[in-house]
């Protein structure tokens, strides 16, 4: 027969229910109480004084109720708690928490030896347990640090220490256009500068045959400087090299990307291509000119459908100072197909050109070669740099460098909200009339189709790039049209003279 | 002395571990001395699999909340996701006191980071218009509402850490109110055991939670 132990105190038992006491002290009061009707009846008075578990539900809310994606995301934050004691990685030393993207967290460092300060991104421990995803990120790293732009966050070296691997790349001063955008949207004159560069550096990192897949206002940085800077290539993956395809170290059903910004074969989780950024920085764009995503107050699944199906808002409707023809540019961003979307980011760099000057003077303009969105498809719109060939007087091509040097004049006069001069107060649908037929894939345009119309000045002198191309070749086409009317005209009134002159003679 | 039939309800694991076989590894290189209570773990480096565990106590409620106010599915989990940005950061940093409880404090974060998002637009404005409405004695951070919530969710979180019939004894007796004679007949076991299971489960929860409710 087991003797059992002397009672414990009362004040024993208030301890154990308050969670007061290690383990090892809450296992001789628990045996007694298991073989002791006396102390029973002490626990139940107690058990019915205490609150915590009152009118507790049985049924809690779960994390099962949660949006497919969202548990995992929090859960990414905890970067922070596993890297607060690091002070020193590789030859860097880390001084503060910047921020953090989903393969790791963004410190300010110092690199002693160059005397310089950078961003150390540095891999989740999560993640970095695992070898595959540890290569997986250094690749990474390596690919996107042949991207050449000043439009991208430049890589200065990576490395692992101690099985952390990370990156250190240029520190950059200035807040993302996300939060920029809570003081308010964007100039278009300021919209069309953000826009185009965000089209060159694109460009330069599909050149690379990258694919950011995630572009929205979160991802680019506005400098101090007003220069744009594409960040968090934490998502990219490399159309050239599936071994490549960072997002395989997450969970492959989850859709990556952010819906506001999605493409319509992201939301149906196709297969991505660099039209798929091209979608995504025009919902970027509508996004800094309206201060709302393109399909904003709908559900997350109606946004998914709407990205898919539903029309594709028209700029004019928001932002009646607009350019017309930017506004058919953005859609033609937008388009649902992506064999109808520009197919390169460096085309949609091309049609932002004539918006692009703003000191009037000659632009040197580096065209990345293109990455075709769609391989098999060729862009029937011609770019300005196809429109620019056409006359040679007027835009010289070096064969060996992909350097286009345009003449520019001085753009049309600007008001000081940064609206164009003649945007203000023109009818909007009268304007649309005007527009040119961008989205037309099917059907060649002519190399003039790719200027805007609206950008045509009454001045030449406030005439944007390759306009004069136009002009001249119409105005060749005058006179010849003149000098033909007036040879027709001299011949009949010599007839006509001569048919006189024989009746007076008879 | 006891039979098979009313052998004592114990702990899955040894009593010296109060870490059940589900809950995540952290990589062993960063594996620190932890703290029984989550705050104590979450307030060390290296810990995270104390965020894991915070992140599934708060985000199921607070979540759920955020969608009784109206607010969309996707406008919800930015929220949330930014709510949960802030604490990751400040949570090392709450220092529990009888002044200043850690509901309060969460209720702070969580309603400064959704003020901040319903300023980022128009549209969002007309959600802190709703969110004033739906602020007050009633909502998840009156007393009772948020012990009751964080209580459930610790309940789900700790299950796993305890026998099928040390957890059955102790739902049967504390959460289903029926008496001990009646839950030990249930379960082939003593009364004694019923109390003891109850008692054992109550002092985890409690330990568990120190700190994060009144």
């Amino acid at each position: 027969m087991q003797t059992l132990s002397p009672c414990p105190r009362t004040d024993e038992y208030q301890h154990l229910l308050a969670g007061s006491l290690v383990s090892a002290d809450q296992q001789p009061l628990l045996l007694h109480l298991e073989q002791c009707p006396q102390c029973a009846e002490t626990i139940q008075s107690l058990l019915d004084r205490d609150t915590m578990i009152e009118a507790v539900p049985v049924t809690p809310q779960l994390a099962d109720d949660l949006p497919q994606g969202l548990m995992d995301r929090l859960l990414a934050l905890d970067v922070n708690v596993e890297y607060s004691g690091l002070r020193e990685l590789g030859p860097y030393r880390i001084r503060e928490r910047l921020g953090q993207g989903g393969m790791g967290i963004v410190f300010l460092a110092d690199d002693p030896l160059l005397e310089r300060t950078v961003a150390l991104k540095v891999m989740r421990p999560s993640l970095a347990t695992n070898q595959s995803s540890r290569q997986r990120f250094l690749r990474e790293a390596r690919t996107a640090a042949k991207v050449k732009s000043d439009h991208v966050v430049t890589i200065f070296q990576s490395g692992e220490e101690r099985g952390i691997a990370y990156v250190a790349m240029e520190r950059l001063e200035g807040s993302t256009l996300g939060a920029r955008l809570v003081g308010g949207e964007f100039t278009i004159a300021e919209s069309l500068r953000i826009a185009r560069e965000m089209a060159l550096g694109l460009a330069a990192a599909h050149e690379q045959g990258l694919v950011h897949r995630d572009i929205k206002p979160e991802n680019l940085m506005i400098t101090k400087d007003g220069m744009i800077k594409i960040l968090d290539m934490g998502l990219t993956k490399n159309v050239t090299n599936t071994a490549d395809n960072l997002t395989g170290v997450m969970n492959t059903n989850a859709i990556l990307g952010t819906l506001d910004y999605l493409s319509p074969e992201q939301a149906l989780q196709n297969e991505v291509s660099a039209g798929s950024d091209i979608y995504s920085l025009g919902a970027t764009l509508f996004m800094i000119l309206t201060g709302h995503s393109p399909y904003d107050g709908v559900p997350a699944s109606q946004k998914l459908m709407q990205h898919q199906f539903g029309k594709v808002p028209d700029i004019l409707d928001y932002r009646s100072d607009a350019p017309p023809a930017f506004a058919a540019v953005l859609s033609k961003m937008m388009a649902k197909k992506i064999s109808e979307r520009y197919q390169s980011a460096a085309e949609v760099a091309d049609a932002l050109l004539p918006w692009a000057s703003q000191d009037g003077q000659t632009a040197q303009i580096s065209l990345p070669s293109r990455v075709m969105a769609n391989p098999g498809y060729h862009s029937q719109t011609p770019t300005i740099r196809e429109a620019a060939s056409a006359t040679a007087s007027d835009v010289r091509i070096s064969p060996l460098n992909p350097t286009v040097t345009v003449s520019i004049p001085k753009p049309e006069p600007v008001l000081s909200n940064g609206v164009p001069a003649h945007a203000v107060n023109r009818s909007k649908k009268k304007s649309n009339a005007s527009q040119p037929e961008p989205i037309a894939a099917t059907q060649p345009s002519a190399p003039e189709s790719v200027i805007p119309s609206e950008i045509a000045p009454e001045s030449p002198k406030a005439e944007p790039a390759a306009i004069p191309t136009r002009n001249k070749i119409s105005a060749k086409k005058n006179t010849g049209n003149q000098t033909a009317i007036a040879l027709i005209i001299l011949g009949l009134a010599i007839i006509i003279g001569g048919i006189i002159l024989l009746t007076q003679l008879v | 002395m006891l039979s098979a039939a009313m052998a004592p309800l114990i702990p899955q694991n040894s009593v010296q571990s109060t870490h059940g076989p589900s809950e995540p590894l952290a990589p062993a290189s960063l594996m620190m001395t932890t703290s029984e209570t989550l705050l104590g773990e979450l307030r060390e480096a290296g810990q995270p699999a104390a965020w894991n565990k915070f992140v599934q106590l708060y985000s199921p409620l607070l979540y759920s909340w955020l969608r009784r106010t109206g607010m969309q599915e996707a406008d919800a989990a930015d929220v949330l996701q930014e709510v949960f940005r802030v604490l990751v950061i400040k949570l090392p940093q709450f220092e529990y006191d009888r002044d200043k409880s850690f509901r309060s404090w969460l209720r702070v974060i969580f309603l400064n980071v959704w003020k901040n998002y319903c300023r980022q637009s128009a549209r969002h404005a007309a959600m802190l218009a709703n969110l004033e409405n739906c602020v007050g004695q009633d909502d998840i951070f009156s007393e009772t509402q948020y012990r009751q919530q964080v209580v459930a969710a610790a309940m789900e979180l700790l299950r796993p850490e305890f026998q099928p019939q040390t957890w059955q004894a102790f739902v049967g007796h504390g959460v289903e109110n029926r008496s001990a004679a009646e839950v030990a007949a249930e379960l082939g076991t003593t009364v004694g055991a019923v109390y003891s299971a109850r008692c054992r489960v109550l002092a985890r929860m409690r330990s568990y939670l120190q700190g994060l409710i009144d």
